[in-house]
């Protein structure tokens, strides 16, 4: 197949998943699980209605910042997650697949990443008024995904370069201007004019959500039982990365925060024996969530620390100043710690084995993308850094983090779990 | 039966003994250091400013077991080039280099570069912070990052490199560069001077000796093909695209099928020679030239600057044909690939979209592939 510009758009599979979106918050546990459903539905609802109604509507890689979007009233979606999750919401993965693939998008490609481009061959994305992506500095293809759906759609982009060193004031100013060239780019293509002091506003509102998420790290960290549910972590960094910068976002991390709190006041968790806790390296494969529930209820088995959803770095948060608004935006883009994961390794690998000392883990598992290049190529020197410097053990889980739902999947999971337990329990045995 | 020609034989001996050439092992008898270095936004004149040999490290001509690079090194998404190269670094293949330059164009150079330093002892300087984007910011931002390259430099070796040894090497590089676009233009004629497998020999060649040795045979070259009117009879032209390639038995391979490689487009290849330093603030120049806007990685962006670079080179070279190379889990090509194929063959060259390891043989999906290429290109030139 060419790649040719898409004519024909048709809404209907996205605004289908608003639908399954609310069927699944029928099934919430945690509070802020509902909470979640009910901001993104009213995301996705305003995506549709501005796609509609020929209101300017921006669709952006992770990591793009959000606050821009609040403070020049623009409707904007993060296409990898969303198309991710519109995936495994409406189970329609062997036609994105396939239009992805016929377009030379080969399958070692992450998941999260090609779903958006199978989205956009389909026609079935809203058609964004542009694109803005990052180079994540280093995440091959969320910096270069963005191309073949902006050629698609014949929309235009603009990508934010980010620097391989960051916490330099060279690498902020680099940020600051790329970002403040986003804006104008932004502002060229919607019409809109940034609104400055609401720009300042959205600064103060995710350093909110930012303090929120070091105080959640904290209770995390100490409480026992955990007062987290398992799986919920990337809850709230989906909400953060798609609401920073509002009081929508603040308010979800806030509910969260209290449900924890509530939890811990009661002495009570989510497991009902807590006899494992567990550092968890990425994200869940989403897929198998029916393992977590089972990790939880059955195993005990708890996450006591994502470092990549809640280890925010206290002391350079407290740098930043959102009186000055593109610093401040630069500095976030530095602070989230997902992001930690795209840049120096050091880093990386610092953040981790303090978590897992922090957190008192047990072990760690790694249930790392087999399709994310920064992931796998790491999984070795992040075991040997965990067992020297934290002495635990590490489970590297090689699987499709988004789209696998087999039972044999499941089968094959619980099994390498199983027996990593039987590792944790040899380990408890020698230190009693 | 084209006519041997000297030059090119003694460019075929620097590579006969991979990695440590003879060139390299009598510059290091004699006391000197050498400096591999990863990926070509890497600045040899800065290396060759410092009296020290740049050397690039690359894979052999054969494919080769990867058991222990695949020990750390994931092998399910790592690419073939990373492996091979932290895996010639674990066999102590690569022992001759006083330290490793590189750095970050895409994930797979990087992590091997942040996980080889983990488990091999050659030292690895700094990397330098390689903007994907290209405008006026990326120049100004690389322009710090050589300089703070030219100070690593410096203190690791406890040196210090002059600005008229910077400027002198940019002039010894930038012949190299006149002489290989002259080399390059002449593969545009009717019937060129050098097969596609021996521009590769010419280039793997360049990056593993001293420069101004490689300089006097390439000159030499020059002037034997000129003397000999030595001419490569082609019906076909053929253009490989790819991130990276150096393995002359496969170019070897493609062009026992009847075509001759006149062009290419790998970092290996025209990427790595295309464009000079030019004139003003030497450091500045180098920044600006080693970011190769005009004929850009796959991870620029942009992504017109490729397609606009592929589009111009097709038609200067009268391609009949590209046989786009994508090794697997090199994420930048795979994305970028798309942007450009269907320009191309709307153009009416038409593309071959193919999967490959790095430094992979010529195996037999792999042939029977390019030779039903080959034989449809032959049908539209006959009709």
């Amino acid at each position: 197949m060419k790649l040719r510009k898409i004519k024909n758009f048709d809404l209907t599979m996205f605004e289908q998943s608003i639908a399954v979106m609310e069927q699944m918050k029928s099934h919430c546990v945690a509070r802020s699980e509902t909470m979640f459903f009910d901001m993104m539905m009213k995301l996705f609802g305003d995506v549709a209605s501005a796609v509609k109604e020929g209101r300017p509507f921006i669709a952006s890689g992770m990591s793009f910042p959000t606050e821009i979007y609040a403070a020049m009233g623009i409707v904007g979606l993060e296409y990898d997650m969303a198309g991710s999750c519109l995936n495994t919401y409406l189970g329609c993965e062997d036609e994105i697949w396939s239009a992805a693939t016929a377009l030379g998008i080969r399958p070692e490609i992450c998941s999260p990443q090609r779903a958006p481009v199978g989205w956009f061959a389909k026609g079935w994305f809203p058609k964004p008024t542009a694109i803005v992506n990052t180079s994540m500095d280093q995440c091959d293809n969320m910096s270069q995904n963005a191309n073949v759906m902006a050629a698609l759609y014949d929309v235009p982009i603009f990508c934010i370069n980010r620097p391989y060193r960051w916490w330099s004031q060279r690498g902020l100013d680099s940020m600051a201007g790329e970002i403040k060239d986003a804006i104008t780019f932004l502002e060229e293509k919607t019409g809109r004019k940034m609104d400055w002091d609401k720009l300042k506003e959205a600064a103060r509102l995710t350093v909110r959500q930012m303090e929120i998420s070091i105080e959640i790290h904290k209770i995390l960290a100490a409480a026992r039982p955990c007062p987290v549910k398992s799986g919920t972590g990337f809850l709230i960094h989906w909400i953060r990365m798609a609401f920073a910068g509002t009081q929508g976002g603040v308010d979800y991390c806030q509910a969260f925060l209290d449900e924890m709190k509530e939890l811990v006041a009661q002495g009570t968790g989510y497991t009902p024996k807590e006899n494992y806790r567990l550092i968890n390296l990425f994200t869940f494969p989403v897929g198998q969530h029916a393992v977590l529930d089972w990790l939880e209820q059955e195993v005990g088995a708890v996450f006591a620390a994502e470092p990549m959803y809640f280890m925010y770095n206290e002391s350079e948060l407290a740098k930043v100043d959102p009186s000055k608004p593109l610093d401040a935006l630069a500095r976030f883009y530095y602070l989230e710690p997902y992001q930690q994961f795209y840049g120096p390794l050091a880093e990386y690998a610092d953040m981790i084995v303090n978590d897992a000392i922090e957190s008192g883990a047990d072990g760690a598992i790694n249930f790392f993308n087999s399709k994310c290049r920064m992931g796998g190529a790491v999984t070795r020197v992040i075991k040997d850094q965990l067992r020297k410097k934290a002495g635990i053990p590490t489970l590297t889980v090689d699987v499709e983090m988004i789209f696998d739902k087999s039972e044999a999947v499941e089968k094959h999971l619980k099994k390498q779990l199983e027996q990593f337990f039987l590792v944790l329990d040899t380990a408890k045995k020698k230190a009693a | 039966m084209a006519k041997a020609l000297r030059a090119l034989e003694e460019m075929k001996k620097v590579n006969a003994s991979f990695p440590f050439s003879e060139p390299a092992k009598k510059w290091k008898e004699k006391g000197k250091k050498i400096v591999g270095w990863i990926c070509i936004n890497v600045p040899e004149e800065i290396i060759h400013a410092a009296g020290m040999m740049p050397f690039r490290i690359t894979g052999g001509d054969e494919e080769i077991t990867l058991d222990r690079a695949n020990e750390y090194l994931f092998s399910g998404n790592t690419c073939s080039y990373s492996r091979t190269i932290l895996e010639l670094q674990l066999r102590g293949e690569y022992g001759f280099l006083d330290c490793i330059a590189g750095a970050t164009p895409c994930e797979g150079v990087m992590r091997l570069l942040e996980v080889g330093a983990h488990y091999h002892d050659i030292p690895i300087l700094p990397l330098l912070d390689t903007p994907r984007k290209i405008n006026e910011r990326a120049y100004d931002f690389y322009h710090v990052e050589v300089a703070d390259f030219k100070k690593y430099l410096e203190q690791f070796f406890g040196i210090k490199i002059s600005d008229e040894a910077i400027v002198n090497s940019i002039k010894i590089y930038n012949k190299t560069r006149v002489s290989l676009r002259k080399l390059h233009d002449m593969m545009k004629k009717d019937a060129p001077p050098v097969s596609g497998t021996e521009m590769m020999e010419i280039l793997n060649a360049s990056v593993r000796m001293p420069r101004e040795d490689f300089n006097i045979l390439l000159d030499d070259l020059l002037e034997e093909i000129e003397t000999t009117g030595r001419f490569i009879p082609t019906t076909l032209r053929i253009m490989i695209s790819g991130a990276v390639l150096n393995t002359t038995p496969f170019i070897k391979a493609v062009e026992g099928l009847g075509v001759t490689v006149v062009t290419d487009d790998f970092c290996t290849g025209s990427r790595y020679w295309w464009e000079q330093v030019e004139s003003g603030e030497p450091l500045k120049a180098i920044a600006k030239r080693y970011l190769n806007a005009q004929c850009p990685c796959p991870r620029t962006n942009p992504s017109n600057l490729r397609s606009d670079w592929l589009k111009k080179i097709a038609k200067e070279f009268r391609l009949d044909g590209i046989i786009a190379l994508t090794m697997r889990n090199c994420a930048p090509y795979i994305f970028d690939l798309p942007m450009w194929k269907t320009q191309i063959e709307d153009q009416g060259t038409p593309v071959l979209d193919l999967d490959i390891e790095y430094g992979g043989g010529f195996s037999g999906q792999v042939r029977t592939r390019i030779e039903a290429f080959i034989e449809m290109l032959s049908l539209e030139v006959a009709t």
